[in-house]
């Protein structure tokens, strides 16, 4: 069974790089955003987010966080969890990285920052400590439309220590 | 964040979050202050138990706020690292005010649009297929005797092919709407859309002027031509 520091000694590190955040507004692209011109278009966005983020190429072992956020989640016009994150991520070959493999571990979210739709008031709670500055602002500034879809895209070299389990039970 | 921006029903909302959160941590253990003054800064709450400090900004979901709001976030968490805090940003969701349905109106949308297909949908592919409209939520209603003037949200799902008849996919749009329904006869007789949401499709408008690269276009040149 390869360690991850084992993959990472066998990996072809080109520069290490820091922890890159951006938004990219929309709806998460879907399966058949893969092909054609749409496909094209899709990875010109979110490595122009990248780079603008100041995001750099490396092959170094990475993970990424891509949290959607929803002014009123509806499953049946929304995507779920577990398809917010494979095309932004097959987007940026190329530009964060030469393949999507070097990401070894994905948080994917949905969260819902509209009016709950039945119940008693709901308080949510986002942990921002640790946003880098240059995405903070313009996490705030998505939030703040309390409108819009978007998707909060954050990627960065990969620690063991992130390969957390019993997520449940920890603070 | 500032009172007169968020009216009197948020700042009522935002209160009774920070009371029924304050109240949640103090049975924790935490101690709790309530609009405390940290470094000549207002925070909304900062809970502290066991050299661990918390600080927390409340806003209520789903309205807009003030210009400076997304300065004074950043201003806030910038001040919570500086402290050697933690910084939760806890949006307060307010319950909605009602449920509304009408029957059928889902297939009297379906129908017509079989017969006259939105042109932001007919327009992506060679052919598109109307294969159901799901998921409406009416957000305004008003009828007179059998005849509904309603206006909503729902789900297009279409079938896209290629000019060709070749199947390129299945599809979901969501869209606005409003309509003229005829309760009795169970048929929509005007739909007007107002806008359909492409962005799963289409992608940032940014770019869309720009041609990909003739790499892109190379072995997937079949299914562009649509």
């Amino acid at each position: 069974m390869n360690t991850i520091a084992q993959a990472t000694a066998g990996a072809p590190v080109t520069a290490p790089r820091a922890t890159v955040a951006f938004i990219a507004f929309g709806r998460p692209p879907t399966s058949n955003k893969s092909v054609g011109k749409y496909g094209a278009l899709a990875k010109q966005q979110y490595s122009r987010l990248y780079r603008a983020a100041g995001g750099a190429h490396s092959n170094e072992l990475s993970y990424a966080a891509v949290y959607y956020f929803v002014p009123g989640y509806r499953p049946n016009h929304d995507a779920d969890a577990g398809n917010v994150h494979k095309r932004v991520l097959d987007g940026l070959e190329g530009f964060a990285y030469d393949d999507d493999h070097v990401v070894r571990l994905v948080t994917a979210g949905v969260i819902d920052y509209g009016a709950t739709a039945t119940g008693p008031l709901r308080v949510d709670e986002l942990d921002l400590t640790n946003v880098p500055a240059h995405a903070l602002a313009d996490l705030a500034t998505a939030i703040a439309t309390a409108t819009d879809r978007f998707l909060y895209v954050e990627i960065g070299p990969l620690r063991p220590a992130m390969m957390a389990f019993g997520i449940g039970e920890t603070r | 964040m500032r009172v007169e921006d968020r009216g009197i029903g948020g700042i009522y909302l935002e209160r009774a979050a920070a009371e029924e959160l304050a109240g949640n941590l103090v049975k924790d253990g935490w101690t709790v202050e309530r609009e405390s003054d940290v470094g000549g800064s207002r925070v909304d709450l900062v809970a502290r138990r066991a050299g661990e400090t918390v600080f927390y900004e409340f806003k209520l979901a789903g309205s807009t706020a003030s210009p400076g709001w997304a300065a004074h976030l950043v201003s806030q968490q910038q001040l919570a690292r500086r402290k050697g805090a933690a910084f939760r940003l806890v949006l307060v969701r307010p319950p909605r005010q009602m449920d509304l349905e009408i029957d059928g109106v889902d297939r009297m949308l379906f129908e017509r649009f079989v017969q006259y297909p939105p042109s932001e949908v007919s327009d992506i592919a060679g052919h598109t297929l109307i294969d159901e409209v799901e998921g409406v939520d009416l957000t305004s209603v008003r009828i007179r005797g059998t005849i509904a003037e309603i206006a909503g949200e729902a789900v297009l799902g279409v079938t896209l092919q290629t000019g060709g008849g070749e199947e390129i996919g299945s599809e979901s749009f969501p869209f606005t709407f409003s309509a003229t329904l005829d309760l009795a006869a169970g048929r929509a007789d005007e739909v007007e859309v107002h806008e359909v949401d492409t962005t799963s499709w289409y992608g940032d408008d940014e770019g869309l002027d720009e041609e990909p690269s003739s790499e892109d276009d190379g072995s997937e040149q079949g299914r562009d031509e649509f």
